[in-house]
């Protein structure tokens, strides 16, 4: 048996990695039955070139991204496993495991300023440029051509984004106040809240209840989508646009809950971009899948999610240690992947890091749509009240992702519902303005002393915290500035999985964070052009 | 070197103060401090980079219409190109060209005429056909091509490198760059300006440079000036980044399309889209995105795979002309325009800094300051330029 399955395979499908045959169970994802073959080495990063292996088993980092028959930086862990199927590592020269070009790694030990490099001379400044130039980019441009497809179209009072109990609670609440309802969810109904060991209610029959669907983004448009002779209102119209399987779906609701709940971010400490290194909900997915991330398993931070995934991580018969506290962490090592976590001069032999970084609220689309957020001193929240009423009228927000959980996160999620419904009457609802919180001061953290590897603040984009240490001294001192100056939260996850955590780093080296984060841009997650050009009909023009 | 302040360091006094610390508040300064104008301030509402500067394309170019266009452009890029090892801050200049392809015989008389307009004045641009495209292009899908111009010296840039590299260049001459510091009203004394305001502090200048882009109609009002520009939100996206295969800039003034692969690998491009909503609206849409797509597609059809990381938007600032609108305004003494850039302040930004500078302190270049003047659109003596993006 494949050395972390837990079971027997029933129905294997077999497909090639580097051209090497892999097994995996029929449905399961391509990351998962790499993970289970004991590859946890998937590629090499943007700027470094350091190792790279799936961390967050939601579509959410580039740990993941290979080239899936002929088509570039593909989310193999939201990629099904089929027979036949072609899976290259990327972004190599050499192999994988001996990548030449992981050498810039070892020439820039904490990280460098690439603005300032080599500006010395003409002649090595260009260089230097074609030599970037020529190493830039993962992946490879398609092999062939993928035709458009085209969107479909719907119309609802509430949408409800997000199938967890504050999503079913307000749909519900929404469905019996007699309005029409949609409930999305990028998963299963209520998969979050199993890593948690909790349930969720079960959706009213009048919900129609779309799983694998994800809202990619919230848009207020003039002259768009109005294509079947029906007159086009001169004020901007509100659409959704969701992606399930087929496609994407152009959807108008007239009112939206966004019940978007929270995840684990990132933590700071040396080596935590190691493969081998997962958030609790990855390593639950994985044994879900009958996968067992590693024999040693240590285990960093705290919460409900860490708890559960280390009592099924020895239940499946893992060793666990720890739990450690991140700041407390010296280094995590190893290579591919991770051999051993060291505290002080103590190394700790292990073969995976489950971390649980402080949960940070999955704020974008409600950002998009007009709600407020805020931060406080741990990561970014969705301002909204107690009735689910967020600084848009037409826009409520209930659950983890404003900060609240329980009894009082369900109850904001009915009222919420409500709320909803009879905005989709058309009543208006009594305004709520959130304060503007002076920010809540960042709990500055202890952030770790020099190190022996890199502390990656931003995967995607390979952005350390040694730089966004230059940053601040060069005076790039708040989010955005830093941001540019660095392009942390300019990478494959657009910064869900690094700006609360490059925020507290900010905080922490005396730059400034402010009650907003960067700009919630979409689209929630990479989408084809394919899929967006018929967007716009054939004939219509600028 | 730190190269802000924060406003509790904001003079009493200044010789000159530079409304905006866009590219071109910032190349003004710059160039104001080396011909030794005397204390100079620049006051940017939020952080730099957040107007139009840091949302731009960063394609610099000299293929133009006009004459004078294609001149100043040619300027610009030769100061990009030194910029990297001048200012001491890498633009990742990569000089590919840029290609505009003509898809109807009316396209390609045009594109022949700003050809051989281009090639009178020393530009080495070249119309090519279909298989010149290929050639350079090998992804493009040629099969409606009818003619394309190209011209190697064209360039892209990375742009906030570019703001930085002019801030850190002021700072070092000891101008004050003040972000997340508004201007909110103009000081007057008769037909003449005596200073401007912030929220708490007022600072006395006898120059006053409105160098505020998108938003200089609005920095006008504060002492009932109006001028003819209006901001046009214009919307850009990046993919997610790939291995280096295109190496022109490629651009079609038909749909207003055009795209680049930038230093980091993502295709970066825009379209034009006249249905937006009128004001300072900066929120992205989807008909961007179906535009852009759709012609994206067409023309590089194996770009259909490749997804779209993030997509943003600015304001192009929008003359009736095409024409900026620069130099000293008549009704008040003191009171100087460098705006109206439409969608290639960016690229304007080097030499015209430059030009303002000496204009203003030498009186240089009377010709084009008196062209560009806003005091045209009261002669009614306009003026065009036909080779706009966007
Ligand atoms: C999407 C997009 C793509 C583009 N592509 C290109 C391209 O490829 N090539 C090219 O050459 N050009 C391009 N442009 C145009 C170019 O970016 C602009 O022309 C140029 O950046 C203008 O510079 P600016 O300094 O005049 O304005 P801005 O950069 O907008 O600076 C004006 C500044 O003034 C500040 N301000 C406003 N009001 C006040 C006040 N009251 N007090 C203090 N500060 C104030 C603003 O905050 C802003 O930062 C593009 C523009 C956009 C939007
Ligand atoms: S970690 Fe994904 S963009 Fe920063």
């Amino acid at each position: 048996m494949p050395p972390r399955r837990l079971e027997e395979l029933r129905d294997p499908v077999a497909f090639t990695v580097d051209g090497e045959e892999v097994l995996a169970e029929r449905g399961e994802s391509v990351a998962t039955a790499l993970v289970a073959a004991g590859r946890l080495l998937l590629g090499r990063s943007v700027k470094y070139h350091r190792p790279r292996g799936p961390a967050c088993f939601e579509g959410r980092c580039d740990g993941c991204l290979m080239r899936v028959d002929g088509v570039p930086n593909v989310m193999t862990c939201q990629a099904e496993a089929r027979a036949g199927m072609e899976v290259e590592t990327q972004n190599v020269l050499g192999t994988v495991r001996a990548d030449v070009l992981a050498l810039t790694d070892w020439f820039f030990p904490e990280g460098m300023d690439h603005h300032h490099m080599f500006t010395r001379f003409g002649p090595v400044n260009r260089v230097m440029q074609k030599v970037a130039r020529r190493v830039a980019g993962v992946g490879t441009i398609p092999d062939g051509a993928r035709a458009p497809i085209a969107p479909r179209d719907a119309r609802v009072d509430v949408l409800v984004i997000g199938g967890g109990r504050s999503g079913l609670e307000a749909a519900n609440a929404a469905a019996r106040e007699g309005a029409s309802v949609w409930l999305v969810e990028a998963e299963q109904l209520g998969a979050a809240a199993a890593a948690r060991g909790e349930g969720v209610p079960a959706p009213g029959p009048p919900v129609e209840v779309r799983e694998g669907t994800l809202a990619v983004g919230v848009f207020d448009e003039v002259g768009f989508g109005f294509t079947t002779g029906e007159p086009e209102p001169a004020e901007p119209v509100r659409w959704v646009l969701l992606e399930d399987a087929r496609g994407l779906i152009r959807l108008r609701p007239r009112a939206l809950v966004v019940a978007t709940g929270a995840f684990a971010g990132a933590e700071a400490f040396a080596g935590n971009d190691r493969p081998g290194v997962l958030s609790p909900r990855a390593a639950l997915r994985l044994l879900d899948a009958g996968v067992l991330v590693g024999q040693r398993v240590a285990l960093v931070g705290a919460g409900p999610e860490l708890e559960r995934a280390a009592a099924r991580l020895k239940a499946a018969g893992a060793e666990t240690l720890g739990p450690f506290e991140a700041s407390g962490v010296d280094a995590v090592g190893g290579r591919p992947s991770v051999r051993y976590l060291r505290v002080g001069e103590t190394k700790h032999a292990c073969d995976a890091v489950v971390s649980a970084a402080p949960p940070t609220g999955a704020y974008v689309l409600a950002g998009q749509a007009g709600a407020g957020l805020r931060f406080d001193g741990r990561g970014f929240l969705v301002a909204a009240d107690e009735h689910g009423r967020t600084a848009h009228p037409a826009v409520f927000a209930a659950g983890r992702c404003t900060g609240r959980v329980g009894e009082g996160a369900a109850r904001q999620a009915r009222e919420a519902g409500r709320g909803a419904a009879r905005v989709a009457r058309g009543e208006v609802p009594a305004a709520f303005t959130p304060e503007r919180p002076s920010p809540a001061p960042a709990e500055r953290g202890a952030l770790p002393r020099s190190a022996s590897d890199k502390v990656v603040v931003c995967r995607c984009e390979d952005v350390t915290l040694h730089e966004l240490e230059e940053a601040v001294a060069r005076g790039h001192r708040d989010l955005e500035a830093a941001k540019r100056y660095t392009g942390f939260a300019t990478g494959w996850c657009q910064g869900k999985q690094c700006v609360s955590l490059c925020a507290r780093a900010l905080a922490a080296l005396g730059g400034e964070v402010a009650d907003a984060p960067i700009t919630p841009r979409p689209p929630l997650r990479p989408v084809p052009l394919a899929e967006l050009a018929r967007l716009v009909d054939d004939g219509e023009g600028a | 070197m730190r190269t802000t302040h924060g406003a509790h360091d904001l003079p009493d006094e200044a010789e000159v103060v530079v409304i905006g610390g866009g590219i071109m508040g910032l190349s003004i300064a710059y160039h104001l401090a080396r011909e030794g104008a005397g204390r100079i301030v620049v006051l940017e509402r939020s952080y730099l980079c957040s107007g139009a500067s840091g949302r731009n394309g960063g394609g610099v170019r000299a293929q133009w219409s006009t004459e004078r266009n294609i001149r100043l452009m040619r300027e610009s890029l030769q100061i990009c190109a030194d910029f990297a090892t001048t200012m001491r801050i890498n633009v990742w200049f990569r000089q590919a060209g840029y290609l505009f392809l003509a898809r109807s015989e009316e396209r390609a008389a045009q594109l022949e005429a700003s050809v051989a307009l281009q090639r009178a004045n020393g530009l080495p641009t070249e119309l090519i056909d279909a298989a010149g495209v290929k050639k350079l292009a090998p992804v493009v899908d040629t099969r409606d091509v009818v003619a394309a111009s190209y011209n190697p010296k064209d360039a892209v840039v990375f742009p906030w490198p570019f703001v930085w590299g002019y801030a850190r260049g002021c700072a070092e001459q000891r101008v004050g760059i003040f972000p997340f510091t508004e201007v909110v009203a103009i000081e007057t004394d008769g037909r003449r300006v005596t200073g401007v305001a912030t929220k708490d502090k007022r600072i006395r200048a006898p120059l006053v440079i409105n160098a505020a882009g998108a938003w200089s109609p609005e920095v006008a009002r504060l002492v009932d000036i109006d001028l003819p520009n209006r901001p046009h939100r214009h919307e850009i996206c990046s993919t997610e980044p790939l291995k280096p295969f295109l190496r022109p800039f490629v651009a079609d003034l038909a749909t207003g399309l055009y795209c680049s692969q930038s230093m980091r690998g993502e295709i970066v491009g825009g379209i034009s889209n006249e249905k937006v909503p009128s004001g300072y609206d900066q929120r992205s849409s989807l008909r961007f995105l179906g535009l852009y797509a759709r012609e994206l597609t067409r023309t590089i059809p194996r770009l259909g795979g490749v997804r779209v990381l993030r997509q943003w938007a600015g304001f192009y600032d929008i003359t009736p002309d095409g024409n900026p609108l620069v130099g000293r305004v008549d009704a008040l003494e003191g009171f100087v325009l460098a705006c109206g850039f439409m969608g290639h302040g960016f690229m304007m930004a080097p030499v015209m800094g430059k030009k303002i500078a000496r204009h203003l302190l030498h009186g240089e270049d009377e010709e084009l300051f008196e062209r560009w003047n806003l005091r045209r659109y009261e002669s009614g003596e306009l003026l065009s330029e036909s080779m706009i993006l966007g």
